[in-house]
């Protein structure tokens, strides 16, 4: 059996419990990379992922493992990202999987993120080896912890493994359960080749490289492949395994996990999700669960010196070429003049996208408050697609507007089924369904408008059920709402993109927490600045932002005019990040403003 | 006195000449400038360093012992601490290595109760044509409060004296938003101070710089200064009484009734050199900022070894020159003219300015006038604000 020696697996783990600690360690036991070659944690590589500590791009990793009944096995260590915006690339991460390492802090515990990964890695049936892991740590409480995965998770936790990945304990332990509990794929090598895409990532010479893992039959180089959803045909030019760096091979055989390069010139060739067969022998269906990325939420993004639009035009391009859920295009706005308005998956997305622009390309931005996409039905029979509240049509030219819904599943240990209920009534949920997974485990179903849950919906999740929620949503259609434009008013002139679209029963208690928002965040200026949150012509809310103190320095240090200089200097770097709009400075964070307002 | 004045930018390179007296009889609280009580001992060996500094500089750059000095200021610490052959011979040295011919102004600082009629007509013969006193209030407990040296009578006596031996030109210091003070000592601040008979007045927010007995003092919790309200308002108090009494603001804190302007000072503004000689003092030679060493032995130790006792100096790069040239500029009535910018820079500031200058006039900050742009009232109130447009 070609599958045999092969098993594929991830690591479940919350922040901090030593995931990344863990991989490096099973990396340097296999001798897959000599310590000096090891980066410390090889497997998050992006700045901002360190950073944060989350995973956005999926990395992977074969290890070869020699196990005590003397084969060797070839092991693929499958990274998975791990926020809701990405939920989906998640669900295929471990799609390709067999198994998972759940790893547990010996101290902490059992945490929420934890909890909601697990769900997901039980949808998928995979094989869940618990590792407890830090057990020489002084508040090391092993009994407590295997209690509470067998309390909160439900797993037998009897036979998990006691683990040490910074000090190397349990690590072999870890090799051999492995191989000998998480099964082996199963062998269609005699089928028509179906291979999932799990992640994809450009190179400039290679063009958009698919991450697979091989389900039935195998890839060989040369072979022609289709996309089997886009319909499109390729030529494999260089087939290749991780190690972690990318090591050529031949044929990619039945249950093996590598890549796959056929000169495939854009990443939006190369879905996450789609399935890759071969053209002179298709299988006749694609894998189960595809779902083409569509972006749910819609910011523009302004450079605040209008001399960076070219720059940052290049690099949103660049940025595109290894995210394919990144979609842009040019749009003005009269009060921060050229930019973009981009498409994300969510709003932590849109947040990294952000900030890789400011980081890696060094510029300045403005982002505007995230919309999603109205269907506007117009009187005269037209119908306007709306991801931009500045360009909503006057009310006299609307018929109704359609606002988009999803379905959202929320699994929750069963005491947070209140909580969950009450904040999605708040949202203008529509309940659908509830079912008992297990004794423990209950599967909530709402409908949900997106508009409602782009913004802080998962925020509030986590602290509704100390952080103990999963949540997945998607796209189900659209829904007629009374949905009505508000605009800001700053110093009596609109600012378009200030704008946002609201539930017309939610305009006045948004409409004020907004400018109470605006007036905290707008610093004082020249003149007072009256804030007013307008419907149409009916003002809702009303704050000022007072003038300005006296600030001028009067002393001149007898001609000592550098240290003048140095206070001016500091002032400006304050005002970097503030965009004139008519006569009225306005900073960064305002432009975001919607996000930061509590409806109660 | 010369009221048509304009300030000319490049035409005629002159030089104006700052001597820095690093010695007070009493510190003040609220000071944190090179100055220093107790250090008598010292003054000799000072001057003899100074007049060292000031042939040692002669000798270094021999090309700005060719500039024509047009000011002379001693500053301080309290320059009037030196006795008046210890200012001659200063004077005499500067006299002797560097061409003071046309010298139009010879100013000098002084505090009230320290110095008599006869030292003020010896000042008179040495040439000085211009005195500041640092009045800074008239309310006798805030005087000791700052540990000023003297009291309101003797602030009065002082002015008062100085003007009967006839100085072309007598000024005061004010300081407002002290601890307690409220709109009405400010009013009678400016009210006595202009009774008095002077013709220029400088006024100064309390500013509680780091290190000083002051700072501590509120940091402690001891002292309360007005809130930013009030500060506010008596700032904006002073500006009206001022105004009330044909008091013209020449500079964002200097005020003359008569054009007696302190020509020393506009060169800070104006972008014209000045050397720098004494402890702690700020020299711009040609393109170089450079300050001197600020403790009063290490300064005359360096001398001694016949060093210069420069501890620090810059490059003004062109890029830097151009905002600087705006920005302080501006602080003065005349503004920021196009064409003393294009002499200098052979730039247009249009071409390099013209979207923060647009947009400061759009937000009142600044009018054009018929050379270039000046503050507004309002423009000088937020006077940092509008300098920091002129930084990238």
């Amino acid at each position: 059996m070609v599958t045999e020696h092969i098993r594929n697996f991830c690591i479940i783990a919350h922040i901090d419990h030593g995931k990344s600690t863990l991989a490096d360690r099973l990396i340097e036991a296999t001798g897959t990379l000599t310590k000096r070659e090891m980066e410390a944690q090889v497997l998050d590589s992006m700045d901002l992922e360190r950073e944060r500590g989350i995973t956005i791009k999926a990395q992977s990793v074969r290890l070869l493992h020699t196990a005590k009944d003397g084969k060797q096995y070839t092991l693929n260590l499958i990274d998975t990202p791990g926020h809701v915006d990405f939920s989906y690339e998640v669900s295929r991460s471990l799609a390709a999987c067999e198994g998972a390492l759940l790893v547990v802090d010996a101290a902490q515990g059992v945490e929420a993120q934890t909890l909601a990964n697990v769900y997901l890695a039980l949808e998928h049936d995979l094989e869940i080896i618990p590792v407890i892991n830090k057990i020489d740590l002084p508040s090391a409480d092993v009994d407590r912890v295997k209690k509470e995965i067998e309390d909160i998770i439900g797993l037998d936790a009897s036979d998990a493994i006691l683990a040490s990945a910074k000090s190397g304990i349990g690590i072999q332990d870890i090799l051999e359960a492995i191989v000998e509990r998480i099964p082996a794929p199963e062998d269609k090598s005699d089928q028509p080749t179906r291979a999932l895409i799990f992640d994809s990532r450009f190179d400039s010479y290679k063009g958009a490289i698919a991450y697979v893992r091989v389900k039935e039959g195998s890839l060989k180089k040369r072979d022609i492949i289709r996309m089997m959803h886009d319909q499109k045909d390729f030529e494999v030019t260089e087939l290749g395994v991780f190690t972690p760096n990318l090591l050529p091979v031949d044929e990619l055989t039945c249950g093996s996990v590598g890549c796959v390069a056929a000169s495939i010139k854009n990443v939006g060739d190369c879905h996450v999700g789609d399935t890759i067969t071969k053209a002179d022998d298709p299988a006749a269906e694609p894998l189960p669960g595809y779902r083409k990325a569509v972006s749910m939420v819609y910011c523009g993004l302004y450079p605040t010196d209008s001399k960076d639009y070219d720059n940052l035009r290049d690099a949103l391009e660049k940025l595109n070429l290894n995210d394919a859920a990144l979609e842009y295009e040019p749009e003005t706005s009269i009060a921060l003049g050229f930019g973009f308005r981009c498409g994300f998956l969510g709003l932590l997305h849109m947040d990294v996208i952000q900030e890789r622009l400011e980081r890696e390309y060094n510029l300045t931005l403005i982002t505007t408050a995230p919309s999603v996409n109205y269907k506007v039905h117009k009187t005269n029979g037209e119908i306007l697609e709306i991801d931009n509240p500045s360009k909503l049509p006057p009310p006299t030219e609307i018929d109704f507007i359609e606002e988009p819904y999803v379905k959202a599943t929320t699994i929750v240990p069963k005491d947070f089924v209140g909580a969950i209920m009450e904040l999605s009534q708040d949202k203008r949920g529509e309940y659908q369904s509830m079912e008992y997974l297990d004794e423990t485990r209950v599967s909530i179903v709402y409908h949900l408008p997106l508009g409602e849950i782009i913004y802080d919906y998962f925020d509030k999740l986590k602290s509704a059920t100390k952080g103990y929620a999963s949540l997945d949503y998607e796209l189900i259609g659209y829904q007629a709402s009374p949905m009505v434009k508000m605009d800001i008013l700053l110093n009596g002139e609109p600012v378009d993109a200030l704008s946002i679209i609201v539930h017309k029963d939610r305009a006045a208690t948004r409409g004020r927490a907004l400018a109470e928002k605006l007036k905290e965040l707008i610093p004082r200026q020249m003149f007072e600045i009256p804030i007013q949150a307008a419907v149409g012509n009916k003002i809702v809310a009303r704050e000022t932002v007072k003038a300005w103190r006296k600030d001028v320095l009067a002393k001149c240090y007898g001609g000592d005019i550098s240290r003048k200089r140095k206070l001016l200097e500091k002032q400006k770097e304050g005002k970097k990040r503030m965009k004139a709009v008519g006569s009225v400075e306005i900073p960064q964070e305002a432009f975001m403003a919607i996000l930061k307002v509590d409806d109660k | 006195m010369d009221s048509s004045f304009t300030p000319s930018f490049a035409t005629t390179r002159d030089m104006g000449v700052y001597l820095h007296i690093p010695f007070c009889r009493k510190k003040c609280s609220y000071c944190d400038f090179a100055s220093y009580e107790g250090l008598e001992a010292y003054y000799d060996d000072y001057v003899e360093a100074l007049c060292d500094e000031i042939k040692l500089w002669a000798s270094t750059y021999p090309e700005s012992a060719k500039i024509p000095v047009n000011t002379i200021y001693f500053g301080g610490g309290t320059p009037t601490q030196l006795s008046l052959s210890q200012l001659e011979q200063i004077l005499n040295t500067l006299y002797t290595y560097y061409p003071c011919d046309s010298v139009r102004e010879l100013s000098m600082e002084a505090n009230p109760g320290e110095i008599d009629i006869a030292y003020l007509k010896g000042l008179k013969s040495l040439g000085v044509t211009r005195l500041s006193y640092g009045v800074q209030t008239f309310d006798d407990d805030l005087l000791q409060l700052l540990r000023r040296g003297h009291n309101s009578h003797m602030a009065k006596q002082a002015i008062t004296d100085a003007l009967s031996v006839g100085f072309q030109s007598v000024s005061g210091d004010l300081i407002y938003a002290l601890p307690g003070q409220t709109l009405k000592d400010i009013k009678t601040n400016v009210a006595t101070l202009l009774n008095l008979g002077v013709s220029h007045i400088s006024i100064y927010g309390l500013q509680l710089e780091e290190g000083t007995n002051l700072h501590k003092q509120v940091e402690l919790g001891q002292l309360d200064l007005p809130s930013d309200d009030e500060n506010e308002a008596m700032y904006d108090c002073m500006l009206d009484e001022l105004k009330a009494h044909g008091f013209e603001r020449y500079e964002i804190s200097n005020f003359t009734n008569n054009g007696s302007y302190s020509y020393h000072n506009l060169r800070y503004w104006q972008y014209k050199e000045y050397l720098a000689f004494g402890a702690g003092a700020y020299s711009f030679y040609r393109d170089m900022r450079r300050n001197n060493e600020p403790y009063v032995v290490p300064y005359i130790n360096r001398l001694r070894q016949n060093l210069l006792p420069i501890v620090f100096e810059e490059t003004i790069s062109e890029n830097r020159a151009v905002e600087d040239f705006c920005f302080l500029a501006l602080r003065t009535k005349w503004g920021l003219s196009e064409k003393a910018f294009k002499e200098r820079f052979n730039e247009s500031v249009q071409d390099i300015f013209g979207d923060e200058i647009e947009h400061l006039i759009k937000q009142g900050l600044l009018v054009a006038t018929a050379e270039g742009w000046r503050l507004t009232r309002d423009g000088a109130k937020h006077g940092n604000y509008v300098f920091s447009q002129f930084i990238r």
